[in-house]
């Protein structure tokens, strides 16, 4: 890497989570992100939610990064993002693209806020002289806000912005600002930029019932919501203080409860023939929260049409909603909602079991609402001059999800493919970020690690000396209250306390000039600065500080306009002094115990080791190949490909998996940084990130059988999965009852005619989605289904095709499939579990007895073929190979990823990584998707040679070390772990995330938080204790 | 004689209730001044020792705020937080510091109004109690 070459560049539009994690996965691989977003803050749809399935917890944390904690934000995401490699601007729109693949010219527009978020100080005197009011549309109209307001409640630093629509220019604003931050009268700004790729992460618009006519029968009451606004009722920050959930029009509490699935979606009707995928699982957490938030007594019913748990462990979660919390779940149409006078709401229903009509009454009824067909699509396709699908969607290369067709360095991740989860959402980003990063290896760029001012050279060891910088703010301290001479005096008396400036202004080059200066000649060691708003400035005041000669590690940033007033009484004038000597007096003690930490270069092996030869594990493997990674791909059996690479010729969606992976074979065998390994299976492996070692055994009759060692600095499972077995439902007893697949080839083989065929069934969820089988949906039965059924229907329209199903997972742009089956014919039947389709074997035929839902009578049919989809298996194998890598497997034999929703393609383990059916079923492109993701996460962490730890991780004093082993034990990241050979406890600085646990756990004080010492704490703790000092006279 | 103020040394956790102690200033509720808050990574950081400490120099309280559990940044430090508080209080009682006197409580980053009622909350039932039994000694003695 030459110096002279420019970093690369990348536009990520869009700020919701994928796009966030998309801007961070580049970050880390050392690329410049510019991190946009059209509102006003980032973090999406997901600012709003306080709780996500399928683990009812939030946890969005852990999406930053773990090995380069060094360079990004350490604290929760609500508040906001920071990353020394991105650059983030909200209220920004992108309104013109221009120039071609690796060298794009961007113009951006950033949007006037009228308030100058580097002067305001955030107290909001503005907010309450504003006579105007209005809906708060961050809660969703349930509650008001001013003109001037602060449109997420977590956000730190608050960035106050006026609304100019509502505003009446009364400048009552204008004459509180102290600090002369709001300009009435500003404009927006276009700026523009050049970035070499661009990634579109603009999410989605959900349905909004005012804006459909469609929604007009169910919206007839203010206690009528959509589901989002439902979750502004659960948040913390949300509507009701209490936590309480109320009825909108009067305040009462809502003890029953109704959700009416679908709004808006699944309509071909309204040209929306599509599921928006999340709307069943929001529910059912959204009715799981209402009874746990508002007790026993709140009743809560889900109104669905096909309850679409398709996602790793929805089932479950499902299930565990109807049993353990009492969810009521209700499958019919609703017709229509109708307001009674006493406010409360009638839903009226058709029950297509009994055939009639049903009403029962609720406090409030909630609708989900799906996603808005696709304006923003429109848009791209205008500004990076391409056409649109017929559908009106951003066309893709086949089998990928990300890449923009037919444009090159465009990709696209998160809910603009159609609405996500949150762990596709994760998938999505960080595969966009692998595309963008193997696109960007391809031009003459280069990559950029650490800061532009070196660390600079301190004694270690020499005795504490502190220095203190506090900014007044220009006027605005002195005119609040704070009194900077008493606290000067103060803090001058405090013990190794050298020196102590008073700066008026740091924002201004004079007062940063003037600091830098006083900084120097102070001779200290130790820098403590307070100024406002820290966590905009972190960067700026460091860089100060550095070139002043302090170690990074021993300045901190204390807020001293923020912190030190939260939670004053504000007519208590010498509190805010009081606090703010006493905050800085802790800090102090606490930072003169703390020695300085360094970043630590790691060396690492460059190699990536995958397991398994499926069409997953092909293309992490070429992913990684094509950017300079050398790779080891090991399979088991004799041949590359798979299931589906070898024994699938084409998909409902018009895939060719068979000839994908035979062209997949060709680049493998002649990549030259590609070994693979046939009839080959690791059977042991140690080491950590960065550098393994495993054994591979061979198990075929080939020559080489002797067992090789191989040294690599990751491993990626992909070890794929099969078409499940049953004996149910008379399989094995007669020739014409068989699987999907096995009937699929049949067609395609031609060894099935179906020119006198007068009935087919088939029998869905065939050992799935049932307690002590296979209790997971398998994601592509139900396409499979559709495909045989509407092949079967194109051969011979006059069959009679059956479909005995429990919920069609036809879930996103799958639906089309499922209207086609239905247009063409298909009679779809719905049975559960109570109540299931039997089969007899007559004179060596199957004959299935079932009831046809419609017309409520029993029907036998002696179909010429019965189908039974009988899901996916995880590959048997997994169990060893788990065992042999320290990770885990889920209760279905599928691997266990560190996060379900946040870290989808990772292990707890570092440097291990997943994808594909290893994780769990899921369809070709998915697959496809998530090993890219793990690719992209390997290549972060391997492609540099070397990586950098963190500052602060544990150690352990060997000298004080029992060798008890207990801080291997309680370590939740299993960076510890036990050397026989030197008899002592080692530790995986990459894999140490610094909390501390260890440190706790340890009985001899040998384990220990570098920057988090007992030393440090208990000094705090004294310092906190300490009297107040007293202040009354003044 | 003034009202006796309690001193309650607060360990939050650095991702949740560090936050929602940020929200609650951020949305001005005001808690009392009681609250003496320090920064911890992970309530599964809090040592026994500095509880303990803290006792010893004057505390008449001690919170431990973390993140709810499934939500710790750290996968799982809360609830070994709240294995060693159960501990720990009966540890505290041979001593004569009741259960009241440590608190550990779940507060989300979005709990700003949670993190002031709790505060709230325990100040007055300090308030109520009265100093540390080791505070009253220590009075004695001098
Ligand atoms: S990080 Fe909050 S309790 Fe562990």
């Amino acid at each position: 890497m030459s110096e002279k070459k420019p970093t690369g560049k990348v536009l990520v539009a869009g700020a919701g989570i994928s796009g966030i994690k998309a801007a961070i996965e580049l970050a880390e691989t050392g690329y410049q992100v510019l991190l946009t977003d059209a509102s006003t803050q980032v973090g999406g749809i997901l600012a709003k939610l306080d709780y996500q399935f399928p683990t009812d917890h939030c946890g969005m944390c852990r999406m930053l990064p773990m090995v380069g904690r060094e360079y990004s934000s350490e604290y929760c995401m609500r508040k906001s993002l920071y990353h020394e490699n991105i650059e983030i601007l909200p209220f920004t729109e992108v309104v013109n693209i221009e120039g071609d693949a690796g060298n794009y010219k961007v113009e951006l527009k950033k949007k006037a806020r009228y308030v100058n978020p580097d002067v305001c100080n955030e107290l909001g005197k503005c907010i309450e002289a504003c006579p105007v009011e209005v809906d708060d549309e961050f809660n969703h109209g349930l509650t008001k806000r001013k003109a001037i307001y602060k449109s997420v409640p977590h956000n730190v630093p608050q960035l106050l912005l006026i609304d100019k629509q509502s505003c009446t220019e009364c400048g009552e604003c204008v004459n509180v600002c102290s600090t002369n931050a709001i300009d009435l009268n500003a404009q927006d700004e276009v700026e523009s930029r050049e970035v070499h790729s661009i990634i579109l992460a603009s999410g989605i618009k959900l349905y909004n019932l005012r804006d459909f006519e469609d929604a007009k029968s169910y919206a007839v009451s203010p206690d009528v919501v959509s589901s989002l606004a439902f979750e502004r009722m659960l948040s913390g920050t949300g509507t009701y203080e209490d936590g309480m959930i109320k009825r909108p029009s009067d305040g009462k509490p809502a003890k029953k409860i109704a959700w009416i699935q679908c709004m808006g979606s699944r309509n071909r009707r309204q040209n929306r023939d599509y599921c928006s995928s999340v709307c069943c699982m929001f529910a059912l957490k959204e009715a799981v929260l209402a009874k746990e938030k508002g007790g026993p007594d709140v009743e809560t019913t889900i109104f669905y049409m096909d309850m679409r748990t398709f996602g790793k462990n929805f089932q479950r979660y499902k299930e565990n909603a109807v049993e353990e919390h009492g969810v009521k779940l209700i499958r019919c149409r609703v017709q229509e909602v109708i307001r009674k006078p006493d406010g409360t709401l009638q839903v009226r229903y058709f029950d297509p079991l009994t055939n009639e009509f049903f009403f029962e009454y609720y406090d409030l009824v909630v609708l989900s609402t799906g996603q808005a067909p696709f304006e923003d699509h429109k848009k791209w396709a205008g500004l990076i001059h391409t056409d649109l699908d017929p559908a009106g969607l951003l066309t893709t290369e086949p089998y990928s999800k990300v890449k923009l067709a037919g444009k090159d360095g465009l990709f696209m991740c998160g809910s603009l493919m159609g609405l996500t989860d949150i762990s596709e959402a994760m998938s999505s980003g960080i595969a966009a970020a692998g595309e963008a990063t193997n696109f960007l290896t391809s031009l003459d760029v280069s990559r950029k690690f650490g800061d532009d001012t070196p660390e600079p050279k301190t004694n270690d060891r020499s005795a504490p000396k502190v220095a203190v910088l506090v900014c007044q703010c220009g006027e605005f301290a002195g005119a609040e209250g704070l009194d900077t001479k008493l606290l000067e005096t103060e803090l001058r008396k405090v013990k190794d306390v050298e020196a102590v400036h008073i700066v008026e202004s740091m924002c201004s080059a004079e007062g940063e000039q003037e600091a830098l200066e006083a900084l120097k000649k102070s001779g200290c060691n130790r820098l403590l600065i307070g100024a406002c708003q820290p966590y905009m400035y972190r960067r700026k005041l460091k860089d100060v500080a550095r070139k002043a000669g302090f170690n990074s590690s021993l300045v901190q940033v204390f807020d001293i306009l923020g912190v030190s007033r939260r939670g004053l009484h504000e007519d208590d004038k010498t509190a805010w002094t009081r606090r703010a000597i006493k905050e800085i007096k802790s800090d102090i003690a606490s930072m003169k115990e703390k020695p300085a930490l360094h970043v630590q270069s790691q060396p690492i092996n460059e190699t990536a080791l995958v397991i398994g030869g499926g069409i997953s594990g092909m293309q992490s493997a070429l992913s990684l190949a094509n950017r300079g990674i050398p790779v080891h791909l090991v399979e088991k059996s004799a041949e590359l490909g798979g299931f589906a690479g070898n024994s699938i010729a084409s998909t409902i969606d018009g895939l060719a998996p068979m000839e994908m992976a035979k062209d997949m074979k060709l680049r493998v065998f002649e990549h030259k940084k590609i070994d693979v390994h046939l009839n080959a299976q690791v059977e042991q492996t140690e080491g950590t990130l960065g550098s393994f070692e495993s054994k591979i055994v061979y198990n075929g009759n080939g020559e080489e059988t002797k067992p090789i060692y191989l040294h690599h600095g990751a491993t990626i499972m992909a070890t794929g999965g099969h078409e499940g077995k049953t004996d149910e439902y008379g399989y094995g007893q007669a020739d014409n009852i068989m699987t999907q697949f096995e009937f699929k080839q049949g067609l395609e083989s031609g060894e099935i005619d179906l020119s006198e065929t007068e009935n087919v069934v088939m029998i869905q969820c065939v050992g799935s989605r049932e307690k002590g089988k296979r209790e997971y949906c398998s994601r592509i039965c139900c396409m499979w289904a559709m495909a045989n059924a509407l092949k079967i229907k194109e051969k011979n329209p006059d069959t009679r095709v059956f479909v005995l199903y429990r919920d069609v997972m036809t879930y996103g742009f799958l639906e089309q499939y499922y209207t086609k089956a239905r247009l063409a014919g298909v009679i779809f039947v719905s049975y559960d579990l109570e109540n299931r389709p039997e089969v007899e074997i007559v004179e060596g035929k199957p004959v299935v007895k079932f009831t046809e839902s419609v017309l409520d009578r029993p029907l036998e049919v002696s179909p010429e073929y019965l189908i039974l989809s009988t899901g996916v298996d995880p590959e048997p194998s997994n169990k060893d190979i788990a065992e042999t890598f320290k990770v885990d497997l889920n209760r279905d034999g599928f691997f266990m990823e560190a996060d379900s929703k946040w870290r989808p393609v990772e292990f707890q383990q570092m440097g291990t990584f997943l994808s594909g059916v290893a994780h769990s079923p899921m369809p070709l492109p998915d697959v496809i998707m998530q090993a890219e993701a793990a690719a992209q996460k390997t290549f972060t962490y391997l492609s540099g040679g070397e990586i950098q730890t963190a500052r602060v991780t544990s150690s352990v004093k060997d000298a004080l070390c029992v060798r008890c082993q207990r801080c291997i034990v309680v370590c939740p990241f299993e960076a510890r772990s036990y050397n026989e050979m030197e008899h002592r406890i080692d530790i995986d600085p990459s894999a140490c995330q610094g909390c501390g646990m260890c440190a706790v756990a340890c009985r001899n004080n040998a384990a220990e938080v570098s920057g988090w010492s007992d030393r440090q704490l208990m000094s705090v703790i004294d310092e906190k204790l300490s009297d107040d000092i007293e202040l009354s006279t003044t | 004689m003034s009202e006796f103020e309690p001193k309650i040394v607060s360990f939050f956790c650095n991702w949740c209730t560090f936050t929602a102690a940020d929200l609650a200033g951020t949305s001005r509720l005001s808690y009392p001044p009681n609250i003496k808050i320090i920064r911890v990574m992970c309530s599964g950081m809090v040592d026994p020792k500095y509880v303990l400490k803290a006792f010893l120099n004057g505390a008449d309280g001690v919170l431990i705020g973390g993140c709810w559990p499934g939500d710790c940044h750290y996968i799982n430090g809360n609830l070994k937080a709240r294995r060693r508080v159960a501990l720990l209080t009966e540890l505290l009682s041979q001593y004569g510091i009741g259960p009241d006197r440590l608190w550990l409580r779940w507060i989300a980053a979005s709990e700003g109004t949670m993190l002031k009622e709790v505060a709230d909350e325990m100040t007055a039932k300090l308030k109520e109690l009265g100093p540390s039994p080791l505070n009253k000694t220590a009075a004695k003695v001098a």
